[in-house]
């Protein structure tokens, strides 16, 4: 049994712990669930307020290697690599400091990895963080969640546990 | 605020990494391989000030996450070294006798240039290309320039050049094959000036 050495094994801790749980949420969900969300959400944003983007990072696809360690403790070992897409763009603001937002997705799904960079910038600005987090981050992680229980239960009906019985040894 | 770190988002780097840093390189070899010579490069970008266009070209061409670079302190600005570690992920060298690349003005050359790594008998290549920051191509010290690449001697006089900074140039010249490669960057061009460059100055 093997788990990443990064903090994704567990919740994050920390003063960016809610930056990094909703972008691991963007970045899970399935793009077309994010995409769906999202453009109700901008659409329902006055066009006086829509936000700018520029794109300070084209969306690029490489790989990175994924590290793991024997047992979750043991030393790190390179498991394999995967595809990563990450974009960045910089949302602009009048009269307020620009906001870069960033987003890592796993495959090669460009347009997913620019619209989850985009709400990681609005996601850091006052106005439309708890708008977002409610319409989006939330129900996201909420899908996600039935998603891994479903997934248990269905693993959970067929689990084998083996045991070894003690043999005579004649 | 939601997070805590707000940071200032860094400048833009090029707009297609790829391409641009390849039609950039092809430049930068052939600066390189015409000693003294001004080339003006296929693509700028929006560059802290105190790297200035050219000289955030040469990072963005030269530079990444397996390279060390060394700052001046007098470039070595927030908005610098943020850039070039969004755009390169260069690792940051402490010391200029530890750096693949230094990048300083050139009035600082002098005193820089000789703590530079030069290579070894063995591997000449591992040593350090300098990036001089310009405010131009004239108007500084000048050197009459000759070697390999060069059918004639050109003279070359980058503004901020002096008759002290070609004599630590022919010093290192005078290394071959082991020395510094220089670029000088800025006002518009790239210069390059290998280490197998023989440097003539009003000085002798």
């Amino acid at each position: 049994m093997t788990t990443p050495s990064s903090t994704n094994a567990g919740s994050p801790t920390g003063e960016d712990a809610p930056r990094k749980q909703w972008m691991a949420v963007l970045a899970k969900a399935p793009a077309k669930r994010v995409e769906a969300l999202a453009t109700a959400y901008l659409e329902g944003v006055a066009d006086a307020v829509a936000p700018r983007f520029r794109v300070l990072r084209r969306p690029e696809t490489g790989l990175v290697m994924v590290r793991g360690r024997a047992g979750g403790t043991g030393d790190p070992f390179n498991m394999g690599e995967m595809t990563v897409t990450r974009c960045t763009v910089v949302l602009e603001r009048d009269g307020a400091a620009a906001v870069a937002g960033h987003a890592y997705i796993a495959g090669r799904d460009r347009a997913h990895a620019t619209l989850a960079a985009k709400l990681d910038a609005l996601l850091q600005t006052d106005g439309h963080h708890g708008p977002l987090m409610a319409a989006l981050v939330e129900p996201l992680a909420r899908e996600a969640e039935e998603r891994r229980a479903a997934r248990r239960r269905r693993v959970g009906a067929t689990k084998v546990d083996f045991f070894t019985l003690v043999r005579g040894e004649d | 605020m939601v997070s805590a770190a707000m940071i200032e988002p860094p400048a833009e780097g090029f707009s297609d990494p790829v391409l641009d840093a390849a039609e950039c390189f092809r430049v930068i070899l052939g600066a390189l391989a015409t000693p003294g010579t001004p080339m003006r490069l296929p693509r700028t970008v929006a560059a802290p000030d105190a790297l200035g266009p050219e000289g955030a070209a040469l990072a963005l061409t030269l530079m990444d996450f397996e390279t060390r670079v060394w700052l001046h302190p007098d470039i070595a600005t927030e908005a610098v070294v943020r850039y070039l570690a969004f755009h390169t992920g260069v690792v940051r060298a402490s010391e200029a006798g530890a750096a693949d690349f230094a990048v300083m003005p050139i009035g600082a050359a002098v005193s820089v240039l000789p703590t530079l790594v030069v290579g070894t008998a063995d591997y000449p290549d591992r040593a350090a290309s300098a990036i001089l920051l310009t405010d131009g191509m004239d108007g500084g010290a000048p050197a009459r320039l000759s070697g390999p690449g060069l059918a004639a001697p050109v003279d070359f006089a980058p503004a901020g050049a002096t008759s002290a900074l070609w004599s630590v140039l022919r010093e290192n010249a005078a290394r071959f094959p082991l020395g510094v490669d220089c670029f000088f960057a800025g006002g518009g061009a790239v210069a390059g000036l290998p280490r197998s460059t023989r440097i003539e100055s009003g000085e002798g």
